[in-house]
């Protein structure tokens, strides 16, 4: 018996070894995409949610419709978005305050809190209740990803963009595609204030 | 030429055929029917012949084959048209939608961040 235990040792070791080499590897195209099927339970209590999940051919084929559209606005988001791994946004709305807990924040936090993510904006506002973030990924010099967390007393938000995105060009797009801007956000960023700029 | 009672007598004699006659002479009949009742069959129109109904057949079977093959081919051609249509155009207003909540939330959060440094400027100030 101990012969036997001997020899399916070593390959195990071996074979261990080599995932934990090759984890990392597998797992750093998809850094930058959080986990946020803790939210999902939300879904019941919201009185609106948006939820966007867009990556791979379904992403391309956004793409490529976005040129089917002559509009100038289009082009716009399809410039923002040709080279993007992925989008994945969840947008809750309560009637009533105080409907997720903070572990659920703490828990994207938490992702965010690896390697490689940077906060660039934080906003805390006790007046509100609102807790805005800012997160950065980047590999060498470009953007890897992009994360943009608003926790307010009837709101929750977590924008999570994988891939390059030029956040000058997000922050500028006009709203327009059928969509009406919201009114309770600016059209236009303040000026100067472009988060990658600042750091 | 004269011939004597003898001559035609012997002439006339009755001579026996042979045992094969009669096979012989079905035969020769047999072939001499044959002869006749080809010409008969050529002029026989094609859908009178034996093969004809088969051979029709054949043909709208084939015909109806590829019809079948044709029109569906076109149709889950169609299909996949209109498929990828609606799954494109579901995929833009998703990319839009996603893109809106995106830029509105960085501009929030921007302008957020701006008020609080703004009035941290303007407390130090007084």
């Amino acid at each position: 018996m101990k012969t036997t235990n001997r020899s399916l040792r070593w390959p195990s070791i071996v074979l261990g070894g080599l995932l934990f080499c090759l984890l990392p590897v597998s797992g750093f195209a998809q850094h930058a995409r959080l986990s946020l099927n803790n939210l999902e339970r939300l879904n019941s209590k919201a009185a609106e949610v948006n939820d966007v999940t867009l990556e791979g051919e379904m992403l391309q084929l956004a793409s490529k419709f976005m040129e089917i559209d002559h509009d100038p606005e289009a082009a716009q988001i399809k410039e923002i978005i040709k080279n993007l791994k992925g989008i994945y946004v969840k947008n809750f709305e309560f009637d009533q305050p105080d409907q997720y807990s903070p572990a659920d924040v703490a828990e994207i936090r938490a992702q965010l809190a690896a390697p490689g993510w940077s906060k660039i904006v934080e906003n805390r506002s006790k007046r509100n209740g609102e807790n805005n973030e800012i997160y950065l990924m980047k590999e060498g010099d470009k953007v890897a990803g992009v994360t943009i967390l608003v926790a307010g007393p009837k709101e929750l938000t977590v924008v999570n963009i994988v891939g390059p995105i030029d956040l000058d060009k997000l922050s500028a797009l006009e709203g327009k595609f059928g969509i009406p801007n919201s009114g309770e956000w600016p059209k236009n960023k303040p000026s100067g204030e472009a988060p990658h700029k600042k750091n | 030429m004269h011939f004597s009672e003898d001559d035609l007598r012997s002439a006339l004699r009755r001579k026996d055929p042979g045992a094969s006659f009669t096979e012989r002479v079905i035969a020769r009949c047999r072939q001499a029917e044959g002869k006749a009742s080809a010409p008969r069959r050529l002029k026989t129109p094609p859908f009178r012949q034996p093969w004809w109904p088969l051979n029709l057949r054949a043909a709208v079977a084939a015909t109806l084959v590829l019809l079948l093959a044709v029109g569906g081919w076109l149709a889950v051609a169609r299909y996949r048209q209109v498929h990828e249509k609606e799954a494109g155009e579901r995929a833009r207003q998703q990319a839009i939608l996603a893109m809106r909540i995106a830029k509105a939330k960085l501009n929030h959060v921007l302008v957020k961040a701006s008020q609080t440094r703004d009035d941290k400027i303007r407390g130090e100030r007084l």
